[in-house]
């Protein structure tokens, strides 16, 4: 076998264990649980999966023939998952960026085709950045398959308010302790998506999502500034990578920010607490503030690179 | 036109959670490298851009591209170090000198398509039959795991040798009867003395307030950071014994660690071994920041390399 398609055979391989497997088992334990918050997070992780095979495929970073016989036995299952979306008015269809939803329409009203859509800018010399996009595509599925970051991504994204109300560690006027030591466990343990979506697994889901929003930033800042990538190109693979796993962390829709940054005030209260009572020996006076304001100024930055939809080649 | 190459293929390890390899399709591949991340670190975050810079920086440093990364991936943080260290040796048993045959996770029943088959035959290709040069690299806390790891070995090294009746070894007979104290040993800020607590605090909360607020509210259960920070003998005979060792063995390379240091360095204590190479600095990163190479900062790559590299040209 030539090398370089074996390279792409294993990397098509690694998809399908990693994401694609995964949010194939997920939407079926869904459909067998029953709950609108667990569906749509479901449907979701499997829709990326298909965006994720579409932009492998762009890039040359997954064999075609492979990927093309693929795409045609499962795009039945894919159907489903865009018809969920479809179907359904409420807010989630937004949590996908135009540019996705419209490739999704295209793709599966317009024709039967892969690559019918045309709005995608497309990269200048794709192949520099294939080590990148692999490096990027590790980082992602890192965060996809985390537990707690699931838990987290439904509860601000899918929850109705109600529900969310029923998560929320108040209790009238009055707040509940939050229990420290579940939510360190949960951060430690690992798993499947859970039955159970319990409180500490929402907040160990939210240092999870600001770990991931960090290493990100990192990378991209790092990869803008790297010499040997053409600065377009470094720019359009954020995009490009942002557009397909942003509905997990997208604070421009519904409640997701406001939730986002409560889970931050009451998080921040309590470790300033415990802080306090543990008389840590500090060069600061901690103040629960502090963390709030360092997640918003994390946001903003997550969100300026927010994914613009394209129209043109280029 | 064949499309991008891409240079190493990203493969998760069975019965390794978390950790991962980076293979090299290259024939022939003699070197392994390991990487053990730190305290609260992990296997990507910690190396972050290591994965790509071999790759995409290959015509400059063309010794990678001649070896198999593996990035290992372990608690960091409710785990003592001794207990680290145990765990880290099941690992290496798994790659070093000898690769394990199924190491690579492939399992893909029930998907479609053929090209299972191929895929199978290319990774069936990707490990060696057996490993020469082991580089064992670590950061931080990874870096005490690694010491305690060898002083381990070396060890039961001795022992199998005394019950051989071999009581006046000589270096190879060490390296013969345990590999891996033929490693290079390089650790990038290695916490081998101790946490500077007041200086951890204080760098952190200038820089990434929601570390101090974890590591304030973690510490209770901080099991790898109490065996630093309290006053069991751990660190002290981990340093004793390596040291003596080293003055008696000093061909036993994986004894003498390479040591990079950050010049900003306020998190651990900042020195090394009697025996250690000589210190090496870098200047205007922080202790995250000196295992972490970029387009710019390329001296983590240098450091990791340099050692194998003179080694190989001088052979």
């Amino acid at each position: 076998m030539h090398s370089n398609e074996g390279h792409k055979q294993a990397n098509f391989l690694k998809f399908l264990r990693s994401y694609f497997a995964p949010a194939k088992r997920a939407v079926e334990a869904a459909n067998k649980l029953g709950s609108k918050d667990t569906s749509s997070q479901a449907h979701g992780s499997f829709l990326e999966s298909f965006w994720w095979l579409y932009l492998g495929l762009e890039m040359e970073y997954f064999p075609a023939s492979a990927g093309i016989l693929f795409w045609s036995e499962t795009r039945k299952d894919f159907l489903r998952s865009f018809n969920y979306f479809a179907k359904r008015k409420y807010r989630t269809v937004s949590a996908f960026t135009d540019s996705l939803w419209l490739r999704l329409q295209s793709t599966f009203k317009v024709s039967n085709n892969l690559f019918t859509f045309d709005g995608d800018m497309h990269f200048l010399d794709g192949s520099a950045l294939i080590s990148q996009f692999q490096t990027i595509f590790m980082i992602e599925c890192h965060f996809a398959r985390d537990c707690n970051a699931q838990i987290l991504s439904s509860v601000i994204t899918f929850s109705s308010p109600r529900e969310w109300n029923k998560l929320r560690i108040r209790k009238g006027r009055k707040r509940r302790q939050i229990s420290l030591t579940a939510v360190r466990d949960a951060l430690i343990a690992n798993g499947e998506f859970p039955n159970r979506i319990g409180e500490e697994r929402v907040y160990a889901g939210f240092f999870r999502a600001l770990e991931h929003m960090m290493t990100y930033q990192y990378f991209f800042d790092s990869l803008r500034r790297n010499p040997t990538v053409q600065e377009r190109d470094a720019y359009l693979l954020e995009r490009r990578c942002k557009e397909v796993s942003n509905w997990r962390l997208n604070f421009y829709i519904g409640d997701a920010k406001e939730r986002f940054l409560e889970l931050a005030e009451d998080l921040g209260a309590e470790l300033v607490k415990e802080v306090k009572v543990q008389k840590f020996p500090l060069e600061y006076e901690p103040n629960s503030r502090d963390l709030t304001k360092y997640v918003e100024g994390l946001i903003d930055r997550w969100s300026n690179t927010q994914p613009l939809v394209l129209s043109a080649r280029g | 036109m064949d499309g991008p190459t891409l240079k190493h293929d990203w493969i998760d390890l069975d019965g390794h959670r978390g950790s991962y390899a980076l293979l090299s399709p290259k024939p022939h591949k003699e070197t392994a490298i390991v990487f053990v991340h730190g305290y609260g670190g992990d296997s990507i975050k910690t190396w972050l851009e290591f994965q790509f810079l071999i790759d995409s920086l290959a015509d400059e440093y063309p010794w990678y591209s001649g070896c198999d990364l593996f990035f290992y991936k372990y608690d960091g943080i409710s785990s003592h170090i001794p207990a680290s260290a145990d765990s880290f040796l099941a690992f290496i048993r798994d790659i070093f000198p000898i690769p394990r045959r199924d190491l690579l996770d492939t399992d893909v029943q029930d998907f479609p398509g053929d090209f299972q088959s191929a895929a199978y035959e290319y990774y069936r290709t990707l490990l060696p039959n057996q490993y020469k040069h082991l580089v064992l690299v670590g950061h931080s806390i990874g870096g005490v795991v690694l010491r305690m790891a060898i002083w381990t070995v070396l060890r039961n090294a001795h022992q199998i040798l005394i019950d051989e009746g071999v009581h006046n070894c000589d270096d190879s007979e060490f390296i013969k009867v345990e590999p891996l104290l033929g490693s290079d040993l390089c650790l990038f800020a290695p916490a081998n003395l101790g946490v500077n607590f007041t200086g951890l605090l204080g760098v952190i909360a200038n820089t990434r307030m929601i570390g101090t607020l974890l590591i304030n509210w973690l510490r209770p259960v901080q099991a790898a950071y109490s065996d630093l920070s309290s006053d069991l003998p751990i660190l002290d005979d981990v340093r004793k014994y390596t040291e003596e060792y080293s003055e008696r063995f000093p061909s036993v390379l994986a004894l003498r660690a390479r040591v990079l240091w950050a010049t900003t360095e306020k998190v651990v204590v900042m020195w090394q071994y009697k025996w250690d190479g000589p210190v090496e600095y870098c200047k205007d990163v922080t202790h995250t920041e000196v295992c972490k190479p970029t387009p710019e900062f390329r001296r983590p790559l240098e450091f990791v390399s340099y050692a194998q590299q003179r080694r190989a040209q001088a052979s």
